[in-house]
């Protein structure tokens, strides 16, 4: 390997991103919509699920249960019915997506001390939410039952009650259980296999298809030359885009690195190098930049955010899907990401990733500099 | 090198022994063997396809030969492509250089390529740059130079290492005649050097320029030698008739003389015969017979084109490509006069610049008018103008009758228009192609059968109406083309650079179907950056930067348009006298051209003079000169040279 041919290629190539606007602007702009559109529109968090209420009973007791609902941050009442035909209208336009149906005998039973039963009807045609919704709701039961027998014990003067069991819940890493908080890492992952994948795969076809190969293949330049000297300037592009998406992260969605930031910076760079030379091997394989470009989008975009555990639980998937996961380097660079950002551990823990990531690289080095036939057929 | 080697013989610097490639089905090269010197120009010439930039791949260590093995500067291409790489430098048909840097980031990115050491680069950078004069635009992008410019920064971009081993394919494709003969005029310096230049052309004329020339067809050498040994190949001799009525005369003569082929030439016809006097006086009483007048008859020199195809003809016995013989509709009549294309003063700008400057001219029903000049010249706007495309910024014209400013689609009825690029579909059948073009031209029911069979008949294809268009040869997807243009019985029939990359024999058969249809009064408007192509044309304007330099016939072209006057110089060594002739006053210019030189003066008598004045100071036995009639080219740049004289020196490069 000639360092000063394979310096020749990197600064030409450098100059062929800065001369080309368009594309580097939208590499540094991708990350930038990537980011705030999946930072704001991808939340799990439940708030404020749209509910209507048929409510039989009419009474002071009822309007407390509803008001315990309708005071959380979780449901807003938006109507009220009385019918199952008004209910369901309102769940099939989807304005609303959990009814609560209050019996007519509630508030007598509560008085009576007899166990009563709500309705709660969930819209499972969003199963995620309308389970959330339903837990929420049930919990929510649950506190006013507790009231209630609370009010009923102090009423026969026997004082407070004292719950047998209490849970006491705490969230480490994450306290206030904010979504952002764990997507905002995963997201740097997104964004950078995007990014990275695009700029590297056309920069060989572009070659090929420009004609400009053949005057190559005719110098003494190598294929290994070529390929890292091209990897170069896209490298600095990828890693400004990491700077670019920690620092959004940072400021826009309050998500700090509990962990160190350097080691972070490293193990991007190692996972960056993975996927540079991805979109290399595609490039260099379909040799024709259309192509490439879509497949390095296809085939970065979709298993990231699918089967690297960044928004489902590689745990909850099936066996066969989990085994899947492992070929994707995302499943590792997530797992550092979260253990840098929110546990603030280091290598100790994290080496194993760190090794997957760097055998990952290694191979899409490899398999490049081997797929690179510097000839014409 | 075995020790075998004859030690006093120098050793080839190029080297091919039983070199072939195949793909699939197809032999690209096949067992090609040649040797190129030290100081020597040998040119590779074929039509697309016969395996010229394949062999100069397989040359330059790019590919990987099947079988066979080959040799640059002693270092064998397959097992020590590194060595081979140091010693040569290739230029591949397409420009090869990054269009977003500019000429000096090019040419550092290859000096780093190739590894030239930084101390010492700026002076050899200097030197190319001011042999190739190209250093007052070292900072612009290479995207925005003219082909020209491209070529010689490609060239010099190739030459930043000193390399022993030239390897040019196709180098002067679409280039203006002026940065041609800029071009070769380097090379022939880089030959004084010693290297060793391997060139592939489809253009004929320029094989004269060479050392030696090898006829490459189907991946075979067919024939190889200097070009006049070439030219002693023709098996038979050329006799010419100059007339106005020359497609009259080949009609009457076709198949009733001695003579192997006819061949129209705008306003010649050549015949090959065995025995010159025989045809001449078969010739003569035919056209007396039929009323017919001549202007002359004698004999011509074959062109290397006419070896060529006579060759081709020989090796293919042709059966392949039938003759097509078909007969044209007589169009409706045009106006009165016989104008068909008029056109007074078109002007076509493009922001701030001029496409086409204030053009003029009218063509004839029946005529074949060319329009020549090279990439950029303003040929493809004008067309687009008078097909009511592109809107003139000012001027007027009318195509059949009809205004291109404001009855564009009543011309676009009457015209047929086939392109460059042959626009059919390589995945349809022949006849579906057809079945589409009729189509599109609203033909239908019996008119729409009745034109499909004649049109499989002109392009010689009902054999082969249900073969998929890819497979065909260029010459018959050429025909073809043409076919689908004229399927709706135009009048006017556009072609757009039509024989680009087909072999010399279909071209001539083309051409041959073109002079048909004009004799039947069909009217054509050719557009070709190819000098030898003008030659078909009954008439021709020469077109560059824009502008219309000169309007004619061939001959008038060639006797009257062209003010200096050619003369071809035989002589032993003549490289050694080019400097010695140029610096001559009654000289204004002299250029290798084979084995000789064709010297350019104002007067061809007193620069003879002169010329052997200086010929015998030096002691120079054996020269022979003699007054030629320019080629197409030689008038085109002389015409050129005589603007640039009259306006002093501008920068045409501007224009791209």
């Amino acid at each position: 390997m000639n360092f000063r041919r394979l310096a020749a290629v990197a600064r030409k190539e450098t100059l062929h991103v800065l001369r080309d606007w368009r594309s580097l602007t939208l590499a540094l702009a991708i990350p930038l919509v990537l980011i705030l559109l999946y930072g704001y529109a991808l939340t799990l968090d439940l708030r404020l699920v749209p509910t209507v209420v048929w409510d039989q009973s009419k009474t002071s007791a009822s309007r407390e249960l509803i008001e315990l609902f309708a005071g959380s941050p979780y449901f807003s009442i938006r109507s009220y019915r009385d019918d199952y035909d008004g209910l369901q209208q309102d769940l099939d336009r989807g304005a609303a997506m959990v009814a609560l149906v209050i019996p007519a005998d509630f508030a007598a039973r509560v008085d009576a001390g007899r166990p009563v039963a709500i309705q709660v009807i969930g819209d499972g045609s969003d199963a995620n939410t309308s389970r959330l919704a339903m837990n929420y709701a049930t919990t929510l039961g649950a506190i006013y039952a507790g009231n209630v027998a609370a009010e009923q014990k102090e009423l026969q003067g026997r004082g407070t009650l004292q719950p047998a069991v209490a849970m006491e819940q705490r969230s480490w890493y994450n306290p206030d259980l904010r979504s952002q908080t764990v997507l905002i890492p995963g997201i740097i992952a997104l964004v950078m296999v995007v990014v990275a994948a695009m700029l590297t795969s056309t920069t060989i076809a572009r070659e090929w298809e420009s004609g400009t190969m053949e005057q190559l293949i005719s110098t003494p330049l190598t294929a290994p030359e070529l390929i890292f000297g091209k990897v170069v300037p896209y490298f600095a592009v990828g890693m400004i885009d990491v700077a670019l998406a920690v620092l959004i992260g940072r400021w826009v969605f309050a998500v700090p690195i509990v962990g160190n930031a350097g080691l972070l910076f490293a193990l991007a760079a190692l996972f960056l190098t993975g996927i540079l030379f991805f979109g290399l091997l595609l490039s260099i394989r379909l040799k024709s930049q259309v192509l490439a470009n879509q497949m390095a989008i296809i085939t970065g975009f979709m298993p990231t955010l699918l089967l690297s555990g960044f928004v489902f639980a590689i745990e909850n998937m099936p066996v066969p899907l989990q085994i899947l996961t492992y070929i994707f380097p995302a499943r590792y660079f997530i797992a550092i990401l979260r253990g840098i950002y929110l546990k603030g551990i280091g290598l100790e823990i994290l080496w194993l990733d760190a090794v997957f990531l760097g055998i990952y690289a290694l191979i899409m080095i490899v398999a490049a500099n081997r797929a690179f036939a510097f000839k014409l057929e | 090198m075995g020790p075998d080697q004859v030690t006093t013989h120098p050793l080839p610097a190029i080297k091919a022994e039983q070199l072939s490639k195949v793909f699939g089905p197809l032999t690209a090269v096949d067992g090609l063997s040649l040797e190129v010197f030290a100081g020597e120009i040998f040119g590779l010439v074929g039509p697309d396809g016969a395996g010229k930039s394949t062999s100069l791949r397989l040359l330059a260590s790019i590919m990987t030969p099947t079988s066979g093995s080959a040799q640059i500067a002693g270092f064998d291409v397959a097992t020590q492509a590194a060595a081979v790489k140091d010693h040569l430098a290739y230029m591949s048909q397409r420009f090869g250089l990054y269009q977003d840097l500019t000429v000096l980031e090019n040419i550092h990115f290859y000096a780093d390529m190739y590894g030239v050491a930084r101390t010492g680069r700026q002076e050899r950078i200097g030197e190319l740059l001011d042999f190739s004069q190209m250093r007052p635009f070292v900072h612009r992008r290479a995207g925005n130079l003219s082909g020209g410019m491209k070529q010689k920064l490609q060239l010099i971009c190739a030459l930043i290492h000193t390399p022993q081993v030239l390897l040019l394919d196709e180098p002067t494709n679409g280039v203006d005649p002026v940065s041609r003969r800029d071009f070769w005029r380097i090379l022939h310096q880089l030959l004084q050097t010693g290297v060793a230049i391997l060139i592939t052309t489809a253009y004929l004329d320029e094989a004269e320029r060479c050392d030696r020339v090898a006829l490459l067809d189907r991946g075979k050498i067919l024939a190889a030698g200097s070009p006049d040994e070439i030219r002693g190949l023709m098996p038979g001799r050329i006799l010419t008739i100059r007339s106005s009525r020359a497609r009259e005369i080949t009609a009457t003569l076709k198949g009733q003389t001695s003579a192997t082929a006819v061949n129209t030439f705008g306003d010649s016809v050549h015949l090959v015969c065995a025995d010159i006097d025989q045809a001449a006086e078969e010739t003569r009483s035919l056209l007396q017979q039929a009323a017919i007048a001549w202007d002359h008859i004698g004999e011509a020199q074959p062109s290397l084109e006419d070896v060529f195809v006579s060759v081709l003809d020989r090796t293919d016995g042709n059966a392949a490509e039938p003759e097509a013989t078909a007969h044209f509709a007589p169009p409706p009549a045009a106006a009165a006069d016989g104008i068909v294309v008029t056109v007074d003063n078109l002007t076509r700008r493009f922001g701030n610049f001029v496409a086409v400057d204030d053009i003029g001219f009218q063509v004839k029903r029946g005529e074949i008018f060319g329009f020549l000049g090279p990439n950029g010249a303003g040929k493809s706007t004008t067309i687009r103008m008078l097909c009511g495309l592109l809107r003139p910024t000012s001027g007027a014209g009318t195509v059949a009758g009809f205004d291109i400013r404001r009855q564009a689609e009543l011309i676009k009825r009457q015209i047929g228009y086939m392109s460059q690029k042959f626009s059919l579909y390589e995945d349809l059948r022949v006849e579906e192609n057809i079945d589409f073009y009729g189509g599109i031209y609203g033909l239908s029911g019996n008119r729409l059968e009745r034109r499909k069979a004649w049109a499989l008949e002109m392009a010689g294809l009902t054999d082969h109406r249900a073969s998929l268009t890819a497979i065909l040869s260029g010459g018959w997807k050429q025909r073809l083309a043409l076919a689908c243009a004229i399927l709706h019985e135009p009048p006017i029939v556009f072609l757009d650079e039509p024989t680009s990359g087909v072999d010399p024999l279909s071209r001539r058969r083309f051409w041959n179907l073109i002079s048909t249809m004009a004799g039947q009064g069909i009217t054509i408007f050719v557009t070709t950056h190819y000098m030898e192509e003008a030659e078909y044309c009954d008439r021709i304007a020469m077109i560059y930067g824009g502008r219309m330099i000169a309007i004619g016939s061939p001959l008038e072209l060639k006797t009257r348009a062209m003010h200096d006057e050619i003369i071809d110089l035989r002589c032993p060594d003549p490289q050694a006298l080019v400097a010695a002739l140029r610096s001559l006053p009654e000289v204004r210019d002299a250029s290798l051209f084979g084995s000789g030189l064709h010297i350019v003066a104002a007067d061809a008598a007193v620069a003879s003079r002169a010329i052997t004045r200086r010929l015998e100071e030096l002691h120079t036995q054996d020269a022979t000169m003699t007054t030629i009639l320019p080629s197409m080219e030689d008038v085109f740049i002389s015409l050129i040279e005589e603007v640039d004289r009259r306006q002093g020196p501008g920068d045409p490069e501007e224009r791209s």
